[in-house]
């Protein structure tokens, strides 16, 4: 496929000993580009379908920067569900740990200390560069382990 | 005499012919000069609407340069050439364009970097091929002036690599020698109080 991604493609990231897939929800008019990515690595080619992304999460990738560069390609198309619009973001960052988190919606904003098991559940509105993706993914990242009263 | 009459009648019809023929050519091509000049005209137009506001027409040297500095892929973003930087961006907030402090941070949570940007996914983009690092927002919708003292306070927190702190910033965003420093330093601090610092 071309050198250009739309919101619904499918792509694949080549990661050592396989390769991850991605969904491109849609453009943030903060965090840019939107995704959905599938938790898991193949060793091989798979079926574009949308089962791929029933455990997926939402994270923000320069998406459309990472098809023109070669650092993922389009594989499919799917329907977008869009991107949410509910998020958090660390607030106050100290000595490698996060204070505070940001619940943002819309433009408006609420600082928290310690989350409910409803904003862990939220999508974090951060966005990661290719690497960072890659490696997240192979540890088996997830934003509901992300802000933890235990990991504070 | 009737044929110097029809003579004379002969040249004043060519030469009816040749004026008329002469008045066709000159509004040809006075017509087909319309487009040319509507596009110089254009031209200029979005050339003067598209000069920087340092005053550099789009493409003469000194904006490519600046262009370059600003898309560096591997920056340490604006630190190396934050003078430059400020001025362009002082320029689009007279324009309603407000700043976002940002910071990157690496995998084990360390803060990297603080910068300020008009664009954050832009920003990140530049970033995607750098070693693993998020990009995260702290402040937004802030003036330059407050943008500035955000930086500079996080600065403070955190520390300058070369003093034994985390960040790989360059250089200060506000410097201790300048007057407005302590104000800034506070207002910063209170600014940062809202989101928990």
């Amino acid at each position: 496929m071309g050198k250009r991604s739309r919101v619904g493609d499918v792509l694949e990231v080549a990661v050592p000993e396989g390769r991850i897939y991605l969904h491109y929800l849609g453009v943030h008019p903060e965090y840019g580009d939107g995704v959905a990515v599938c938790p898991k690595r193949f060793p091989g080619p798979v079926v574009v379908e949308e089962r791929l992304f029933d455990s997926s999460y939402v994270v923000f990738y320069p998406a459309r920067s990472a098809v023109v560069r070669g650092l993922a390609k389009v594989v499919g198309q799917l329907p977008s569900r869009g991107l949410p619009r509910r998020l958090r973001r660390p607030g106050a960052r100290l000595r490698g740990k996060v204070e505070t988190w940001i619940v943002e919606e819309d433009s408006r904003e609420e600082v928290k200390r310690l989350l409910s098991d409803e904003d862990l559940r939220l999508p974090l509105g951060v966005i990661w560069n290719h690497e960072l993706l890659v490696q997240r993914v192979l540890e088996g990242w997830r934003p509901e382990n992300e802000g933890r009263a235990s990991e504070r | 005499m009737a044929a110097k009459g029809n003579t004379s009648t002969l040249t004043t019809a060519i030469f009816g012919h040749v004026r008329a023929w002469a008045c066709l050519l000159v509004a040809a091509v006075a017509i087909s000069a319309i487009p040319a000049v509507v596009h110089a005209t254009t031209l200029a137009t979005a050339s003067a609407a598209e000069n920087s506001p340092l005053g550099f027409a789009r493409n003469s040297a000194p904006s490519r340069a600046l262009a370059n500095r600003l898309q560096a892929p591997e920056s340490p973003l604006e630190s190396a050439f934050a003078y430059g930087q400020i001025v362009v961006d002082n320029a689009y907030a007279t324009r309603g364009v407000t700043n976002t402090v940002y910071q990157s941070v690496n995998a084990a949570g360390k803060v990297q970097y603080v910068g300020i940007t008009n664009n954050l996914a832009r920003r990140a983009a530049e970033h995607l091929a750098s070693k693993g690092i998020q990009i995260e927002k702290l402040m937004g919708g802030l003036s330059r002036a407050d943008a500035r003292a955000v930086e500079q306070t996080l600065i403070e927190i955190h520390g300058l690599e070369r003093a034994g702190g985390t960040l790989i910033n360059r250089i200060n965003s506000i410097a201790s020698s300048n007057p407005a420093y302590a104000s800034a330093l506070q207002r910063g601090y209170e600014l940062l109080q809202s989101i928990g610092f």
